[in-house]
């Protein structure tokens, strides 16, 4: 840090700091203090770690971690590919290009619990829009119990989730796409690159830094995804769309096990930091290795 | 001294005998007198919030209170579904309401609050108080309801509210198909397969709650193997492996899915969907808790006829199981921490009085847990149904397990995985003791 600038330091992070600690800092560590304690009526007994061994063989808990990271993955393919094919139309388009960037992004200001309500009913199986649609267009083998069925029931959320955040990913990549510079582009195709080589060996290695981000977001997102699913399924049918943030607020508010709800949402917070400092070492390696290429 | 001389002092006397007997007799739900009840500030849980419709039944309450204890103030504090995470962690920190509905003596989940003295004890003010017919405050209540006011004979909460399980039917669907509300097993078969003969959907079903599909499951349970002995397998205390009626319960439900019997695109269904379809008259049948016509006011047709009967009988079923219920009572507690206990009591007599109870049955179509109540009107055989719970026990729906997540899992999961078609009844049966083995590790 320059010499100039050390004064300002302090007052500049201490609010941020602060503020880091009253709304993150305190309620986590108080969530692990909670986690070997049982409170009861006012009163505190010291319960070490017997909450984590029961966690250990939960495997309902495991079975909705395991959901968690199907979340994580289906999204990311359903989140990326789309909204970087919507981004690079966008950046093509040369009239009307706000317009269609304010329809893209409209879903995004819309509460999760609306959009989730209206795709629950989108997804009826007897009325709904998407199997009304099929049938009106003689697609009727296409139809299905959506939220009903195991094998789509994940997936039907997912795409529902990502409808609504695909806004924000497409006008963040549209606006990584607009700082590259036309002079690389104008490079590539003067060195004979077609638009497909263009966007793969030029376009994309650009948009790495966004991507990265935009990635390690997602995942983060991913592990506390909980109104899509509490919303349109509550974790049905048959558990199947069970996540491990719905699983912890039916443990704490569902059987009012506040202590054991604690234990699990630590573990839940730990797999999220972890599973983020990986994607960020991994994603960040690939980062150098093509910068020092 | 010209007032003691002049004899108005005889006046003052016999105003303070008047109040000094208004005071000392014994008080009565819905009278006048308040004997030891100062007035103080009260925190009460209301199920509905302010601005609702039904609001006005909580504050009517407490205007009777405020008028009856004068200086009393009262904060009416929304504890329905939504509030209750809010609240729960109250309790857990030792800030609680003053009144709240918060124990259940058939919900094991809720026992904790007793064994921790965070409920003030009722059993005196329910066993002395007197009621509005004549009787105390204890026998006014239908001996069904009792069991879901005590824990180890101590009362900790008063109810305002019944609720039963039961079939509703679309009585003119029936009519006109020739089907009569089912009564037994066999009944339920052949509904099911007349009203599919004719392109009806014979019940409806809410696929994507493990509740509402469990019942069914929990039901013929019920009547296969008796009230007691259904609570101690669902809640993993004998193992279902080791009752045949278990097994048999299954078969059942896997009759019923294969019969049709459930509306097609249940297992996608959403219960305010279901319920839609039940009063646009899609299907003939729909098993349900006593709430549903409260629930579905303004989607109900005026004309509809709506009847309610008893899950059926199974023949082959354990004698104790046939006429028993599912249901509950809707209850009040009184916090220990309350610095206006009495106060606290004051509002939940004034809350169940007679009238009271009456005026909610007729607005709201609550069921009264008190005997001469009349039933709200507009459902065929709602009487017949309440009566019958002075004959038989009432267990409470869900086995309870609604409010412990993993043995609700450990239980309906295996169920819904049968309804789906994904297992066979024996496979169900093994099921749930691998989860409930697993609970214990």
């Amino acid at each position: 840090m320059e010499r100039s600038m050390r004064p300002l330091f302090w007052p500049m992070t201490a609010p941020a700091l602060a503020l880091y600690w009253l709304v993150f800092g305190i309620p986590a560590l108080l969530t692990v203090a909670y986690s070997v304690v049982q409170v009861s009526g006012g009163g505190v007994e010291f319960v070490g770690a017997a909450r984590y061994l029961r966690a250990l063989h939960d495997h309902f808990f495991w079975s909705a971690m395991l959901h968690t990271f199907q979340y994580a993955a289906e999204g990311t393919v359903l989140l990326f590919v789309p909204g970087l094919y919507l981004a690079w139309c966008l950046s093509q388009v040369k009239r009307f290009q706000r317009l269609f960037r304010v329809l893209v992004f409209a879903p995004v200001v819309m509460s999760a619990l609306v959009v989730s309500l209206i795709w629950k009913f989108i997804y009826n199986p007897n009325w709904g829009l998407l199997n009304q649609t099929l049938h009106s267009l003689h697609l009727d083998f296409l139809a299905r119990q959506w939220l009903g069925d195991t094998s789509t029931a994940m997936t039907a959320v997912v795409i529902a989730a990502v409808w609504h955040s695909i806004g924000l990913w497409v006008v963040l990549i549209g606006a990584g796409l607009e700082r590259i510079h036309p002079e690389v582009l104008e490079a590539a195709k003067v060195d004979g690159a077609g638009a497909w080589q263009e966007f793969v060996w030029v376009t994309l290695p650009q948009l790495f830094p966004v991507l990265r981000s935009l990635a390690i977001l997602w995942l983060i997102e991913s592990m506390h995804a909980f109104t899509w699913v509490y919303v349109m399924t509550e974790g049905g049918p048959i558990n199947s769309t069970e996540v491990a943030a719905t699983y912890v607020y039916a443990i704490a508010f569902q059987s009012q096990d506040f202590g054991y709800a604690t234990a699990l949402a630590t573990i839940v917070l730990a797999a999220t930091a972890l599973v983020a400092v990986l994607a960020f070492r991994v994603l960040y390696r690939r980062d150098v290795v093509e910068v020092a290429a | 001294m010209t007032w003691f001389r002049d004899g108005r002092w005889m006046g003052l006397a016999a105003m303070l005998l008047t109040a000094a007997v208004a005071c000392g007799g014994t008080a009565a739900t819905g009278s006048t007198s308040v004997a030891g009840v100062k007035a103080g500030h009260l925190e009460v849980g209301v199920l509905w919030p302010q601005g609702s419709p039904e609001f006005p039944a909580a504050e009517r309450v407490g205007n009777q209170l405020i008028k009856k204890v004068p200086g009393t103030t009262i904060t009416y504090t929304f504890a329905n579904t939504a509030a209750r995470p809010k609240l729960d962690l109250r309790w857990q920190q030792g800030d609680p309401p003053d009144v709240d509905q918060v124990f259940n003596g058939a919900s094991p989940s809720t026992y904790h609050l007793a064994t921790d003295d965070q409920l003030y004890d009722l059993t005196n003010d329910v066993k002395t108080t007197q009621w509005d017919n004549g009787q105390s405050w204890e026998q006014a209540i239908r001996p069904a309801f009792r069991p879901f006011l005590t824990y180890q004979g101590k009362y900790l909460a008063v109810p305002d509210q019944a609720v039963l399980i039961g079939l509703y039917f679309n009585q003119k669907v029936l009519n006109e198909n020739g089907v009569k509300p089912p009564q037994t097993w066999g009944d339920l078969m052949n509904a099911c397969s007349t009203l599919n003969a004719k392109g009806i959907a014979p019940i409806e079903v809410a696929g994507t709650s493990p509740y509402y599909k469990g019942m069914w499951f929990d039901y013929l349970l019920m009547r296969e193997v008796g009230p007691q002995a259904a609570f101690d397998i669902a809640w993993g205390k004998t193992r279902a492996a080791d009752n045949p009626g278990v097994l048999r319960a299954a078969q059942h439900l896997q009759e019923m899915v294969q019969n049709h019997c459930f509306a097609k695109g249940f297992e996608g269904s959403q219960f305010t969907a279901v319920q839609l379809d039940f009063f646009r008259g899609k299907a003939g049948m729909i098993l349900m808790g006593t709430w549903l016509v409260g629930e579905m006011k303004t989607s109900i047709p005026s004309d509809f006829q709506l009847g309610i009967t008893p899950f059926p009988t199974l023949p082959d079923g354990a004698s104790a199981g046939q006429q028993a219920l599912f249901g509950t009572a809707f209850a009040w507690s009184v916090a220990a921490k309350s610095k206006d206990p009495k106060l606290a009591v004051e509002y939940l007599r004034l809350e169940q009085s007679k009238q009271e109870q009456a005026q909610r049955a007729k607005d709201l179509g609550n069921i009264s847990p008190y005997t001469g109540v009349p039933v709200p009107a507009g459902v065929s055989g709602l009487d017949n149904l309440l009566a019958k719970t002075d004959k038989t026990s009432v267990t409470i729906y869900y086995f309870g397990l609604n409010k412990d997540k993993q043995h609700s899992d450990a239980w309906y999961t295996p169920v819904a995985q049968l309804f789906f078609g994904k297992i066979d009844p024996q496979q169900m049966v093994s099921q749930i003791d691998a989860n409930e083995a697993n609970l214990k590790k």
